[in-house]
């Protein structure tokens, strides 16, 4: 598997667990409602959307809920699902916020736990409601049938022009942000090219770079769909796509990297390579008890030395983030990069490393299996097609940007205004003739709708469901996630999903090293890492990494 | 003149401890009335109580001629919500309670019945309860006032820390179209219109307290006199017609203590009405078209700034205190 | 006759269950009164008790120590590592009471000379490591090493984070996901050494019991009769099909009368004469100690005579002895607790903290030792109902604090943190879960936890603060 599909599977899970966040952050980081119920609205959101998809109940098998509206017409949906378990989810938190929510910051929180385990309870034991304590599967996840994609129809072109305009759009935004800044590139000409002309023009609807990023993300849909149903060249728009995608994240790790001197690269690229040859002895070394108290004592090592370098050395100090941001890049690159080619290498294979290398590049596509075959020089036969799970993220994306944009406009609107005044004194709220409870349930409202949502995704994403999926851990992983990136920061959860994702994805692949018999003590010694971070987080920096968000109340430029 | 405030037999108690008891004034419309008194007089108190932070046990409290309590109790609408929101709650729990019953026989229907008798009686009385405490969201309404147009400010400045000094003045003006949800999506334009009005009579603000330097500071940052003057500034933004300040250049330096006062005067000049409690009687004696002394919980005298400084019960109320 | 089970039953198990999460509840609220930490890693600490006991009970079944276990039980160099942690837990919990000078009997609150303090903390240590090595693999000595490594080990939870965070201004809503924090680190390190099996303990449950053999994890059967001549109870064992009749205690209404006409006059005897005093046996804890007194006398002097034949209304409870000694553990426990926060200088130093933290400092009080001994009591009594619950459950899993943590919290803020009122609303919460799951029909025991919450909700939305009043 090429890493561009660890990157796909990690992504996904960064969508949902992102939308999750989200609505925990309105709910704490913007109003301050300790809400340690959170997963409750995200376990009702992922059945109630589920019941909408399954088929009716049929008695005679062993699976047993209470509705399946899986046949009727345009009601039994995923998209109805969803919204309905997104209105539900929000009309529950409000229902569960008006008798709770004066009570004092503690015992709101032990009540919301409380309330959320009772949802988790009823699910476990009502057999006839969603199979009781066994999984509830069937799910057809939204449009899945289309695939494997025929290009040759509208149908198929039309649903790998949607995936082109998500990734599309999002690259875009991306390089509006870096166009501003100075570059060895030509990217303000990039941009003007890649956005169609319609940046230019720099008012009005136009004004701002979303709107720009949509359409151009929409144009570059409608325009690929139109080329795959006369052509058969997927992996030309893919590897185009694929370009873009890189052109962006490349210009912005070199901007914010640009001003690092050359002993803070060393340092970064020496923590990632002394974090590569700590984990080393893990697959080379035959005996595990070895291996283990090898790796754990050189990763010891790394990290103390780390926090003895934080702590005594002036520059470090300064730059300590960011050092681990560049060694964590480097690390990346080797494990997924150099590392897939060190066999082709020492095989002599040109083929397989070119072929590894082109895989990567082109990540929008899948390699292998059914798809277009081509033959390319120097790599030879390859077959490529769009995956289910690549088009899934195109959804997903493409519903979690429509959702931050609105809950963004809605926190930077005097509406947040009066969330964040509520947060820092409520007495302040009410002497200045504002109910601070009307505002309280709305925020629990959103924040728990977005649960449901996230819930609906999730149901989507793993097709089967078990009353653990409303586990309490996950209330502690979005609050974890909430803390990384910033408290109410929006943007800040986004990141913090992808960095505890990362921490996630990295972690599972060395759990593979142990055997089968320690996998759940890994597993679990993984949580007790996650539990001492978050303990590190909170201590060394309670603001996050993107720190509280300054609302500074300029006027709207409409950028 | 007219008068804006009327306090008639004010009673208040803590556990055994009576705080205000009995004090009677009333402040005219356009005047700057100073509320003074030895420690534990029970001003603080009076103040809590006309700004609905607390509940009185007894007497009345009338703004421009309507009872506090009648502004502060809730509307039909809001009775109906409450309503509906306990009525779904204990109606589940009835719902439980009457299944529970058919599985009991006649015995243990008997003592459901007692149990949600019980029940019933122990919400009735906890709301009893409840509405002489703070706690109960029903009853601390204080925000209803403000609308009305009294507010007050706070002894120990109460600032909202995180928040940058031009966004405390702009959370202030009342009704803003972007505190509504839905508008904040629906009518963008509207909102963003409005937002820029505010922003600009919060600019005017800023310029008039000298605090233009500090706007995109945090409020938690800046100095004690300087939360004095954006608590101020606060109030003001909503324009009201009662400004209670308790103890408003408390830890306040004299320069910026005479500046607050001028602009006081000057507010008052423009028809603004304040109550003032306030230690520093060099301040109080300036300022004050009429003084209010308070002594244990009562109105001890009023009159001119002149009349209280000759008045002998005040000089005993003060020696006494100490 | 056969009888069925019914309220009566539910009833003495909800007083079980109650006792369990009380042994819970009181370190819980005293760390949240006085610590100001809505502990969520308490339950937790149940868990590390339960786990700890394993180390001696079950040494075989403990990875990486299983080297050291033998087949009748734990080699030389297991029992020597044993001596050394119990020895070194004892001398470590009287250590987070102010370091050395602790240990030099600095604590007594008594004018000592240091080395009679040294010897007899010494002396406590190394007897408290014979009995567990000696006791080993026995259930008690299992439960004395839980003990005393939890009074160790917790405090440290004080003193290496949340006083951090404390020095911080750090809010209540901090604390608690802090503990949130630590709950998972603890829980999971758990995990991570045991992995995912289930354990259980080995108990020999047959004592000898007046010339009989007892089996104290068997459940008898106590048969209730009230019929017209009197009251009475038979208590049956099962064998297989039978059910012996073990005993019979029988009383006329007559006696019935007597007894609790004398009781009642004890107690009020009692009232009047403890009235006024400020002692550890107060005016109501006497009254009711009378009381039972009475009935204890009473019932075995006049419990003559045999089953009726035709009662009115029989009911069954069903229980066993280890679930009655159960009973009896948590009340020792809260007597002992009862005394140390009445009669000795450390309770009292509690007791103005919980009041008024920075009066007490004010007044001189060592606040910080204070804060560690609510750490320490948490840790002893967390264990103690965590060995105490793996045993009544008969297997261990790692969420086995964690499930009883909502019926402690509830417990605690119905009873409005404060320790007295944790135990009374603990045996609320656990009154309302096993009535509720025995009156309400179609309810299964999944619901425990939900029924106890609801009582809460229930609660607090008529008073936000909890029954007894918040702080």
């Amino acid at each position: 598997m090429a890493a561009a599909d660890v990157v796909i599977s990690f992504a996904l899970l960064v969508a949902i667990y992102g939308t999750l966040s989200l609505g925990l952050n309105l709910k704490f980081g913007h109003t301050g409602l300790l809400d340690f119920g959170h997963v409750g609205f995200f376990l009702v959101g992922a059945y109630v959307s589920t019941f909408f998809v399954l088929p009716p109940n049929d008695p005679t098998d062993f699976t047993e809920y209470i509705i399946g509206l899986g046949d009727v017409p345009i009601l039994g949906t995923w998209a109805v699902g969803a919204l309905v378990a997104t209105v539900l989810a929000g009309i529950l938190g409000g229902l569960v916020a008006l008798p709770t929510i004066r009570l004092r910051e503690d015992y709101l929180a032990i009540t919301l736990l409380g309330i959320s385990v009772i949802f988790q309870r009823v699910i476990q034991s009502e057999g006839w409601l969603a199979n009781g304590p066994d999984a509830l599967r069937g799910y057809s996840p939204p449009l899945q049938s289309l695939f494997p994609l025929e290009v040759g129809t509208l149908a198929g072109a039309a649903a790998f022009g949607l995936f082109v305009a998500v990734v599309w759009a999002v690259a875009t935004v991306g390089l509006s942000l870096q166009q501003e800044h100075e570059s060895r590139l030509p990217l303000s000409e990039i941009y003007t090219v890649t956005t169609f002309g319609l940046a230019s023009r720099g008012s009005g609807l136009f004004g701002s770079r979303f709107t720009v990023a949509a359409v151009a993300g929409a144009i570059a849909g409608i325009l690929s769909t139109g080329f795959l149903v006369a052509t058969t060249g997927i992996l030309l728009i893919g590897a185009l796509v694929s370009l873009y995608g890189w052109l962006v994240v490349t210009v912005e790790i070199a901007h914010k990297y640009s001003d690092l001197d050359r002993r803070e690269w060393a340092v970064g690229i020496g923590l990632g390579t002394g974090l590569l040859v700590a984990l080393l002895p893990l697959p080379l070394l035959d005996s595990l008890a070895a291996s283990v108290a090898l790796t754990l004592g050189l990763l010891g090592t790394l990290v103390f030395g780390y926090y003895k370098a934080v702590m005594s050395i002036d520059w470090i100090n300064k730059a300590k983030l960011t050092v681990i941001g560049v060694g964590g890049l480097w690390f990346v690159s080797i494990w997924y990069v150099l590392l897939p080619i060190a066999d082709p290498i020492s095989a002599g294979s040109v083929s397989g490393v070119v072929g590894t290398l082109f895989e990567n590049a082109v990540w929008a596509l899948r390699f292998g299996g059914d798809g277009i075959g081509y033959r390319i020089a120097l790599v030879g036969d390859v077959t490529v097609r769009l995956d289910y799970s690549r088009f899934q993220l195109a959804l997903f994306v493409l519903s979690l940007g429509v959702l931050y944009y609105i809950l963004e406009t809605a926190v930077q609107s005097p509406f947040g205004r009066v969330l964040r005044a509520i947060r820092n004194d409520e007495d302040v709220v009410k002497s200045l003739g504002k109910d601070p409870f009307v505002y309280k349930i709305q925020s629990m409202v959103i924040g728990s709708a977005l649960a449901g949502f996230a819930g609906a995704m999730w149901a989507m994403y793993s097709q089967g469901l078990t009353f653990r999926t409303g586990d309490p851990e996950t209330t502690f992983i979005a609050l974890l996630i909430v803390f990384i990136g910033g408290v109410g920061n929006n943007k800040g959860v986004l990141l913090g999903a992808g960095v505890y994702w990362a921490f996630q994805q990295a972690t599972t692949q060395l759990a593979g090293y142990f055997p089968a018999a320690l996998r759940v003590n890994v597993l679990a010694f993984r949580l007790v890492v996650i539990g001492v971070l978050f303990l590190i987080v909170l201590y060394y920096m309670p603001d996050g990494l993107l720190g509280r968000e300054e609302y500074s109340a300029e006027v709207k430029t409409n950028d | 003149m007219t008068e804006i405030l009327e306090v008639e037999n004010l009673q208040k108690r803590f556990g055994g401890i009576t705080a205000v008891d009995g004090a009677s004034f009333t402040i005219e419309e356009g005047s700057i009335t100073g509320l003074i008194g030895p420690n534990g007089a029970g001003k603080t108190t009076t103040f809590n109580l006309i700004s609905g932070f607390e509940e009185p046990d007894g007497g009345t409290i009338r703004f421009r001629d309507k009872n506090l309590q009648n502004i502060m109790t809730p509307s039909r609408d809001e009775r109906v919500i409450w309503g509906g929101a306990s009525a779904l709650t204990f109606g589940a729990i009835g719902g439980i309670a009457g299944i529970a019953a058919l599985g009991l026989g006649a015995a243990g229907t008997l003592g459901t019945i007692a149990a949600s008798a019980g029940v019933g009686a122990g919400v009735y009385a906890g709301q009893e309860k409840a509405k002489q405490s703070r706690a109960s969201h029903r009853n601390s309404r204080p925000f209803m006032l403000a609308r009305e147009g009294l507010v007050r400010t706070f002894q120990i400045t109460r600032e909202l820390e995180e928040m940058t000094t031009l966004e405390n003045l702009m959370l202030a003006p009342q009704n803003q179209a972007g505190e509504n949800l839905a508008n904040t999506w629906l009518r963008q334009d509207a909102v963003d219109r409005e937002e820029n009005a505010v922003r600009e009579r919060a600019e005017e603000m800023l310029e008039l307290l000298e605090l233009d330097h500090v706007r995109n500071e945090r409020s938690g940052n800046l100095s004690g006199g300087q939360r004095k003057l954006l608590e101020l500034g606060r109030v003001l933004m909503i324009d009201p017609d009662l400004i209670l300040l308790d103890e408003p250049v408390a830890g306040v330096n004299p320069a910026l203590t005479e500046k607050l006062m001028a602009r006081i005067e000057t507010l008052r000049e423009e028809g603004y009405t304040f109550c003032i409690v306030e230690h520093d009687m060099e301040v109080i004696m300036n300022l004050s078209d009429t003084i209010i002394v308070m002594s244990e919980g009562k109105t001890l005298t009023e009159g001119s700034p002149e009349e209280i400084q000759q008045n002998e019960e005040v000089i005993n109320a003060y020696l006494g205190g100490n | 006759m056969a009888v069925e089970t019914g309220l009566t039953n539910a009833v003495l198990n909800g007083i079980v269950t109650g006792s369990i999460v009380a042994l819970g509840a009181i370190g819980l609220a005293l760390v949240y009164d006085i610590a100001d930490v809505p502990n969520f890693a308490h339950g937790d600490l149940l868990t590390l008790g339960a786990y700890a006991a394993l180390f001696v009970n079950r040494p075989g079944t403990v990875p990486g120590f299983e080297a050291f276990a033998t087949d009748s039980g734990i080699g030389t160099g297991g029992l020597g590592m044993l001596f050394f942690v119990s020895v070194a837990s004892v001398l470590g919990t009287v250590y987070h009471l102010g370091g050395i000078r602790a240990l030099k009997g600095e604590w007594w609150g008594i004018d000592v000379p240091p080395a009679i303090g040294l010897a007899t903390h010494a002396i406590v240590a190394v007897v408290v490591g014979a009995l567990v090595i000696f006791g080993a693999p026995s259930f008690l000595a299992a439960l004395l090493f839980a003990v005393v490594l939890a009074g160790a080990l917790v405090p440290l939870m004080e003193s290496y984070v949340f006083r951090k965070f404390r020095a911080k201004e750090a809010s209540l809503a901090m604390m608690l996901i802090v503990s949130l924090a630590l709950a998972f680190i603890v829980r999971f390190s758990i995990q991570t050494i045991f992995g995912g099996e289930i354990r259980s303990y080995e108990v020999d449950t047959v004592i000898p019991f007046f010339g009989r053999e007892l089996d104290i994890t068997l459940a008898k059967f106590f048969d209730l009769f009230v019929a017209n001549n009197g009251f009475s109870i038979g208590i049956r064992e099962t064998r297989g099909q039978e059910a012996d009749l073990l005993l019979t205690l029988s009383y006329s209404w007559l006696e019935l009368a007597a007894i609790i006409g004398v009781a009642a006059a004890v107690a009020w005897g009692v009232y009047r004469w403890r009235k006024g005093t400020a002692a550890v046996i107060g005016p109501r804890l006497g009254a009711a100690l009378g009381a039972i007194g009475v009935f204890i006398l009473g019932g075995a002097a006049l419990s003559s005579g045999s089953l009726p034949a035709d009662p009115w209304y029989g009911t069954r409870v069903r229980s066993s002895p280890l679930r009655l000694g159960i009973i009896l553990t948590a009340l020792g426990m809260m007597a002992l607790l009862h005394y140390l926060l009445r009669a000795t200088t450390l309770g009292k130093a509690m007791r103005a903290t919980s009041d008024n933290r920075d009066l007490a400092m004010v007044r001189g009080i060592n606040t910080r030792r204070v804060m560690m001994t609510v750490w320490i009591i948490a840790g002893l009594f967390g264990a103690l109902g965590g060995v105490l619950l793996g045993f009544l459950f008969s297997n261990l899993t790692i969420n086995l604090g964690f499930n009883l943590l909502l019926p402690m919290f509830a417990g605690v803020i119905l009873g409005g943190i404060n320790v007295y009122g944790a135990i009374f609303g603990s045996y609320v919460v656990g009154l309302a879960m096993e009535v509720g799951i025995f009156a309400i029909p179609g309810l299964s025991a999944t619901y425990r936890i939900p029924v106890a919450f609801v009582v809460l909700l229930i609660v607090l939305l008529v008073k936000p603060e909890g029954i007894v009043g918040g702080n």
